[in-house]
């Protein structure tokens, strides 16, 4: 019993180091290294702000400046495209831990999520931050996005296993993740807001896992809810993440003893 | 305390042979039990050995034999398809001049992530950083990335990694062979110093270091265990194999030269594989080593009587002929060459569509152990200006053993020395 405990704890660690390696190895060889990773979102929200407020000279939404009200989905959404980018190659990226050594390879999909986490986290700070500096003060409801990550998670490590697994016998994976990706991107409402479509779409606009969360991150930033406050989209996220976890899982636990096979 | 290190039992490792990749996503979905997809083929069958603590073993097999396959199940990188695989202890292995190494990581900070997933922390690490980079002795490469390494280094690498983590079992497969002379002596004698107390799983085709080092061999060929025990026996068995195999190619000329002479079925005819230069006047047809009992050997000692046979046959009228041969060692240095001219032995113009067998009796030279090979010719005029009928490269191999306990550098044993100080 205190093996597996012991087992477990070491194998956390090995996954905390990787996850600091990978980190640091995103940008190695460029001088301005792990700072890259911070800039680039930062840019991507600049230009959309810069496109949106001072271009198309967009109406602060519900109220409140478009510059926060577009980071708030923003950011949930870099950690959830970076994590699902990553993790998915996260096996093919390491085919040298597979072949060559004995390795827990489950835990390669978790090391790409946790070094999304790190920079996520900053950009958590980040966003306190700016409320602070537009005077809103903090309230209860802004510690609900604890809630929402968990739920990002929970997303992202059904849908690694299963899109991590796949590339490995199927190239093609990649080019898909990546379009799905980018449709996900327009479809949720990230730099737009549900109000300017029609009520006909909401239905499928909700469908999108994303936007559970896109839009929670909001509700506990913006419009102060509670999560149980929408008990059927709860509902539906949930069911759709479990799902997503047994067949990512499935998938992985049958496919994994040709991993060393076929890299 | 368990007393056995490895104990693998009906090991038998199937590989599916698909077209392609997606074939095998869909087979692993399908649930019948016959694959319409792919072709069969056992890289192990049936496989059952117990290794020993501290002992170590070597494993010999051709190319392609399944030698690699099984010490991946072992270190647990492969799963067997049925049998199991009972390891207890702690592993270190160099696969395929592999260690698990990130290509773009520089050594440096490859040597911390072997340790991470090895389960050291980097202060751990970081005590053993100096006795790695001293045992691989790479210099300043230790900080560029792993990528732009010489296999060697590579090597260097990889083993001083391998030992620093103290393994209960350490297992090399056939890295040591990429590395120079001077450091897979280093490697064989960290290896004779950890064999002491550890389980050494040693996979090399060099059968001297073999009988060396290991206190067992096991032979493995085309996926089945073939021998297991001592390897003096083993190994005499499986080069006996191994120039059997050889034997097999020619078996046609074979039968058609059977009644000639009853020595001629002893020698070896020449692998399919050389090269061979000449007019074709004259063709060597076999070349063997034998002792002074005539019994065909392929390994010798400095000061053993040996006879090397060249089997000859005339396809032309060739007007005295001159046989002769050389013995080069293993970068292609010629050793020592002679022939009938030197040896102002003249030989009968031979008759057509006949062939002959000329011996050559000598000592083995006090040569440094290794492997050498013999290039024999057949020519006709003098040794300065003459015609080549045949001559074959490297068309026999042997191994030449010194009987010396240290390795020193240099082509030949000084023997006989003596020693006296005088105080001046």
């Amino acid at each position: 019993m205190s093996t597996k405990v012991q087992g477990l704890k070491k194998t956390t660690k090995l996954a905390i180091d990787l996850s600091k390696n990978d980190l640091k190895n995103r940008y190695v060889g460029s001088f301005l290294g792990i700072t890259w990773g911070f800039v680039q979102p930062l840019i991507t929200i600049l230009i959309f702000w810069f496109v949106f407020q001072v271009g198309f000279k967009s109406m602060p939404v519900n109220d409140f400046p478009f510059i926060l009200w577009l980071m708030t989905a923003m950011i949930p959404w870099f950690f959830f495209s970076d994590s699902l980018n990553g993790a998915t190659v996260s096996i093919t990226e390491n085919s040298y831990l597979v072949k060559k050594v004995n390795f827990p390879v489950w835990i390669l999909p978790i090391v790409k999520i946790l070094s999304s986490f790190y920079i996520h986290i900053f950009f958590i700070i980040f966003l306190f931050f700016m409320f602070y500096v537009y005077d809103y003060d903090f309230t209860l409801y802004n510690l609900q996005f604890l809630y929402y990550l968990i739920a990002t998670i929970f997303l992202l490590v059904g849908l690694s296993y299963l899109t991590a697994s796949l590339i490995i016998f199927l190239k093609d994976i990649g080019q898909l993740v990546a379009m799905i990706l980018q449709f996900c991107f327009w479809l949720t409402p990230i730099f737009w807001s549900l109000d300017i479509l029609p009520e006909k779409y909401l239905f499928y606009i909700k469908l999108n896992p994303v936007y559970y969360i896109t839009e929670g991150y909001r509700a506990a930033f913006i419009h102060h809810q509670w999560f149980w406050e929408k008990p059927n989209l709860t509902l539906y996220f949930w069911v759709f993440t479990i799902l997503m976890m047994v067949i990512g899982i499935t998938v992985f636990r049958k496919l994994k003893s040709h991993f060393a096979d076929v890299l | 305390m368990n007393e056995l290190a490895i104990i693998a039992r009906n090991i038998t490792k199937k590989y599916k042979l698909y077209d392609k990749p997606i074939d095998r996503l869909k087979d692993s979905f399908t649930f019948t039990k016959k694959s319409k997809f792919s072709k069969e083929f056992y890289a192990l069958n049936d496989i059952n050995f117990e290794i020993k603590k501290g002992e170590s073993v070597g494993i010999i097999g051709k190319n392609g034999s399944g030698k690699s396959t099984l010490l991946k199940i072992i270190t647990g990188v492969l799963q067997p398809t049925s049998g199991s695989m009972e390891v207890n202890g702690h592993i270190s292995a160099i696969l395929e001049l592999g260690a698990g190494f990130n290509p773009e990581y520089t050594g440096m900070q490859n040597i911390y992530l072997s340790g991470t997933i090895m389960g050291y922390s980097r202060e751990e690490m970081e005590q053993k950083i100096p006795e790695i980079i001293e045992f691989a002795d790479i210099g300043d490469f230790i900080h560029q990335p792993v990528k732009n390494y010489s296999s060697g280094m590579y090597v260097r690498l990889a083993f001083a990694v391998a030992i620093s983590v103290d393994p209960e079992i350490l297992i090399v497969d056939e890295a040591l062979s990429v590395g120079d002379i001077r450091f897979q002596q280093k490697c064989l004698r960290k290896i004779e110093e950890l064999k002491k107390d550890k389980t050494i799983l040693f996979v090399s085709h060099d059968l001297l270091q073999l009988n060396k080092f290991c206190d067992r061999l096991i032979w493995i060929n085309e996926g089945n265990l073939i021998s297991d025990g001592e390897p003096d026996e083993v190994s005499k068995q499986y080069q006996a194999f191994m120039a059997g195999s050889s034997l097999d190619n020619y078996s046609e000329d074979e039968v058609e030269e059977a009644d000639e002479d009853e020595q001629s079925n002893d020698i070896d005819s020449i692998d399919s594989s050389v090269q061979i230069f000449g007019d074709n006047k004259a063709i060597i047809k076999g070349i063997s080593m034998f002792n002074a009992q005539r019994k065909k050997i392929y390994q010798a000692k400095m000061g053993d009587k040996v006879t090397i046979s060249i089997k000859v046959k005339y396809f032309e009228k060739v007007n005295q002929p001159i046989i002769g041969f050389s013995i080069k060692d293993r970068i292609g240095n010629i050793v020592t060459q002679t022939n009938t001219f030197v040896l102002e032995q003249s030989i009968k113009n031979p008759n057509v569509d006949k062939s002959y067998i000329y011996n050559f009796g000598f000592t083995i030279p006090p040569l440094k152990r290794g492997t050498y090979t013999i290039s024999p010719a057949v020519a006709s005029g003098t040794q300065l200006e003459h015609t080549q009928h045949c001559w074959i490269h490297d068309a026999l191999i042997i191994k030449i053993d010194d009987m010396q306990e240290h390795d020193l550098e240099g082509y030949m044993v000084l023997n006989n020395v003596s020693f006296e100080t005088i105080k001046g």
